[in-house]
């Protein structure tokens, strides 16, 4: 009976972005007969739209794949896909927790990228067996001996066997496979010992609830039994069990010690069944949980705001929705003068953020205003209390505040040579402290930076790209918090506060951000009756200061017959321009400025 | 009740403005012979419709009705006359441009009982004249001028613009004071606006403009320059004796419009003739529904154009206007009246939109 487990093999693929994961996903399950050539589109295991389109995995799946090796034997591999990106860093360590190998793909136009290296370290860290796969041997570009060269120097893989593959076209596809029987060492564990499976990931479905995606460990788990989730205590009657086909879910007897599976349980909310927890009997209970849970907590924070008030509640159920599926998403109500009534949400990081955004736009079809992004900042105040603020409207008198505190990142950016220059210019305008800086081939670096979160969280990754023309690639972990001079940046429109403009933001860069501020919102801000100071302040000085004049001039000239129906139809688009308008006071403001501000890049 | 008034739309011209967006095609003699014939069968079956309606203004205008022979349009009012309800001291206006041949069109339409010319001036600068395509010379207006009071008629109204290319304070006022010292008791000055679709429009970054501060105090001193001369400021762009005509307008009045185009205002419904000469001629076009007419935002927003405003609004609403710190500078109220400013005018687009949105 123990014989079953001689033959799984459960593994991740890990890859820098881009380097083709997905696409490689797909040829196994194409050559595995898991999906017929004709159903095939493009990259199967992403099925958001918004993975297919950003070509990134957001969030991870799994999928079982029967192959009959050249030994004869037929083998059960488990492909448990990981999230691409390093906002997602807690999910993919949780994906390889539940594997034994991982095929490291790495493009042979490219070489190793920050986070090739980032996801190798992590692989290792789990003691995986680690399967190189060179990969885009199609693309003239390509330069598979010299990259199997950087792999060996620089991760010390050996890649005298790696499979030099074209994902694309399906050239040499079958050797990755054969490469991950060979290498990949099969599962241990015990099937009879109590129950302890780990979550690599849960969705939710309509119709089953959540959807449980374990890799047992030990013991074995029927429909029937109560299940437990060893972090909270919360139990649940397991309704089924099985694997995880490409497209289909294929009911199981049992899961048992070293196979991959889901489990349902009419579990209503992915925040019952994280990611990282460990399920056991309650019968039966393990001693011990497997190591390494966390609940992840959000770094990034902004309020989201419907355009139109009498969104508000389409949006709270919107956000809702996506809760179900997105343990690590949190929001809670809040009001803001200008924008009304909306949601301060928090996100792992940036792209999380937009993903959510986007998600929000596109399925829910909400048009969406969005506060500046904040990280939590450590506030500690004379009387000896420390207060953490991810608000800006919650930001304490500054006569209170000891001093400050901000979450700073430790970030590995990798490029060629060439653009160390900008890069460091990039990195020391963001406030970025260098650590230290290595060739990993003559035509690689790494580029070590601490850097406050709050100067990446917004656009940092694009002006890198594009300073970079595209090359330089980044990976960043948090390292904890340092004190810092930080203050609360203020936007007065005609006397008035406009809170939700508010952030905080280290005092050297106040007055330069202050005056670009204020510039927008005067290009931004249209002519009104009356002329409006505009005013950037800490505290209670102004620091920058800019003024929208009156409106001399907005008048029909002529309006006779044919004309009135124009004006009538004018003052109709006039109310429908109103809408987009934000009161504040005396004053109206179009969303377009919020936007402008909120936008505000270099 | 009120009595109504006619418009007679002639969309044709001899020349294109390269300001003007109103509907008009190249006049020849054979499109505006078979034109003036179906306008006077469009007016039978009208006359039909509107029999318990009394019209006291009938209005011509264009493109250009004097680049009509005077006999049509003569025929036209005769026409009006047998079909329609027209009263005795009925005002009936025709748009002259001076460069038509004013000389036997004005005694051939004022012995139909035409009592009141306007004329499209637009300058006294021949030069801006000119960049507005208006060809003929002061002279010609001048001559235009007495050509009408010899026929008769002495309520003449004179069209200025504001903010046309090559345009500064001092040619403006040079214009003004050329309509005070001809002494016709009208006048309106419109600022210049660029409507899609015109010649100005595709030009409009070549084009000499003055800025709109300028237009501004172009503005300003119009009204001030014809207020001081006599000349009293009844609407945004007009001063003088009024229009009893375009009142109509302004006062919610019902008003017919006859002719490709032409909107009308009639039982509380809005329509108009689509623009398309040669269907009217045919005589198979059909008035398009526009909505309805008499609502209070329409009464409002045409009503706050006369300087003598509004009263129809109850104290709340006006109450409410008051209350608005930033309209103050913009509105007038006092005993139940409701106006607005000269610097209302200027910006009562805006101003027009807020009060509204208290009502």
């Amino acid at each position: 009976m123990s014989d079953y487990k001689k033959n799984i093999r459960n593994f991740s693929i890990i890859a820098h972005i881009d380097h083709g994961k997905s696409t490689l996903a797909d040829r196994l399950l194409e050559l595995t007969g898991m999906v017929a050539k004709r159903d095939m589109t493009e990259q199967i295991l992403d099925d958001m739209d918004l993975e297919r389109e950003r070509g990134i995995t957001i969030k991870a799946h799994a999928v079982k794949l029967d192959y009959k090796a050249s030994d004869g034997q037929v083998y059960e591999l488990n492909l448990i896909d990981t999230p691409g990106h390093v906002d997602f860093n807690y999910e993919v360590s949780r994906s390889l927790a539940a594997c034994e190998g991982a095929v490291l793909i790495v493009d042979s136009t490219q070489g190793i990228e920050a986070q090739t290296l980032a996801n190798t370290y992590l692989a290792l860290d789990h003691d995986l067996e680690i399967c190189p796969v060179i990969n885009k041997i199609d693309l003239p570009a390509a330069h598979p001996d010299e990259v199997c060269k950087e792999v060996e120097e620089v991760i010390g893989l050996d890649c005298s066997e790696a499979p030099r593959v074209s994902a694309k076209t399906g050239e040499n596809v079958e050797q990755v496979l054969e490469q991950i029987v060979k290498v990949v060492p099969p599962p241990e564990g015990d099937s009879t010992a109590p129950l302890r499976a780990l979550i690599f990931d849960s969705i939710y479905d309509s119709y089953k609830g959540v959807i449980v995606y374990v890799r047992i460990v030990d013991g074995t788990i029927k429909a029937g039994d109560t299940m437990r989730l060893m972090s909270t205590g919360a139990e649940f009657t397991v309704v089924e069990v099985g694997y995880m086909r490409a497209q289909t879910m294929e009911p199981a007897s049992s899961l048992r010690a070293g196979e991959v599976g889901y489990i349902t349980a009419s579990i209503k909310t992915v925040g019952d069944a994280r990611v990282g927890d460990t399920v056991t009997l309650a019968s039966n209970p393990a001693p011990a949980p497997l190591p390494g849970y966390r609940k992840v907590n959000p770094m990034v924070f902004c309020g989201i705001y419907p355009a139109d008030g009498a969104d508000y509640e389409a949006l709270k159920e919107a956000l809702a929705k996506l809760q179900l599926n997105d343990a690590a998403l949190s929001f809670e109500p809040e009001t803001s003068g200008a924008l009304g009534f909306g949601f301060r949400c928090g996100f792992l990081g940036l792209l999380h953020l937009e993903i959510i955004q986007e998600r929000l736009e596109r399925e829910y079809d909400l048009d969406l205003v969005t506060t500046i992004p904040s990280v939590i900042y450590k506030i500690h105040l004379t009387d000896g209390s420390v207060v953490e603020i991810d608000n800006p409207s919650n930001y304490p008198d500054p006569a209170t505040i000891q001093f400050s505190e901000e979450p700073i990142v430790n970030a590995h950016i990798f490029s060629p040579p060439e653009y160390v220059g900008q890069i460091m210019d990039l990195c020391q305008e963001r406030r970025g402290t260098f650590k230290d800086m290595q060739y990993i081939t003559p035509d690689r670096v790494d580029i070590h930076y601490e850097l406050p979160l709050n100067e990446i969280i917004y656009d940092f990754f694009d002006v890198l790209k594009s300073r970079t023309r595209g090359y330089a690639s980044l990976d960043y972990e948090i390292m904890g918090y340092q004190q810092s001079d930080l203050v609360k940046l203020d936007v007065l429109l005609n006397g008035d506060q406009i809170d939700a403009l508010s952030f905080i933001i280290h005092s050297e860069k106040a007055y330069a951000k202050a005056r670009k501020i204020a510039e927008k919102l005067k290009d931004n801000i249209p002519r009104q009756l009356f002329e409006i100071p505009i005013q950037m302040a800490i505290g209670g000085k102004v620091i920058a200061r800019e003024t929208v004049k009156a409106m001399r001039k907005d008048v029909l000239a002529k309006c006779y017959g044919g004309d009135i129906t124009r004006k009538k139809k004018l003052l109709e688009k006039q109310k429908e321009g109103k809408k987009r308008m934000r009161q504040f006071g005396t004053v109206e403001v179009p969303q377009e400025a919020f936007m402008a501000v909120l936008k505000l890049d270099e | 009740m009120e009595p109504s008034g006619l418009y007679i739309h002639i969309p044709f011209c001899k020349s294109i403005c390269p300001y003007c967006d109103f509907y008009k095609v190249k006049a020849s003699d054979e499109l505006m012979e078979k034109y003036e014939e179906a306008v006077v069968s469009a007016t039978a079956s009208l006359g039909i419709l509107y029999s318990s309606s009394v019209f006291d203004t009938i209005y011509f205008g264009g493109g250009t009705p004097s680049c009509m022979p005077g006999s049509s349009i003569a025929s036209i009012i005769e026409a009006l006359r047998s079909s329609f309800n027209i009263s005795s001291d009925c005002e009936i206006t025709v748009e002259c441009n001076p460069s038509s041949p004013l000389k036997s069109f004005i005694p051939s339409v004022a012995a139909a009982g035409v009592n009141r010319i306007s004329m499209g001036m637009q300058s006294a600068i021949d030069s801006e004249r000119r960049s507005l395509g208006r060809m003929a010379d002061c002279v010609r207006v001048n001559q235009a001028l007495s050509i009408c009071r010899s026929a008769g008629i002495s309520n003449i109204s004179l069209d200025l613009m504001l903010g046309v290319p090559g345009q500064t304070m001092s040619s403006l006022k040079t214009s003004l004071s050329y309509a005070i010292n001809s002494g016709v008791p009208h006048v309106s000055a419109y600022m210049l606006k660029l409507e899609e679709g015109t010649v100005f429009y595709k030009r409009k970054d070549s084009l000499d403009l003055p800025s709109e501060d300028t237009v501004c105090d172009m503005y300003d001193m119009t009204c001030s320059y014809l207020e001081g001369a006599g000349l009293t400021q009844y609407e945004i762009s007009n001063f003088g004796l009024p229009s009893r005509h375009n009142l109509k307008y302004w006062k919610d009045v019902p008003y017919l419009g006859i002719g490709p185009g032409a909107h009308s205002c009639m039982d509380g419904k809005r329509f108009y003739y689509p623009s398309d000469v040669v269907g009217f001629i045919k005589g198979d076009l059909q008035c398009v529904p526009d909505g309805t007419s008499g609502s209070l935002e329409e009464r409002v927003m045409l009503g706050l154009r006369l300087t003598s405003g509004i009263d129809f609004l109850d104290d709340i609403a006006l109450s409410k206007i008051s209350a608005d710190p930033t309209l103050a500078p913009y509105v007038k109220i006092s005993s139940g009246n409701l106006s607005l400013t000269h610097e209302g005018f200027l910006v009562s687009n805006v101003v027009i939109g807020k009060i509204i949105e208290k009502l």
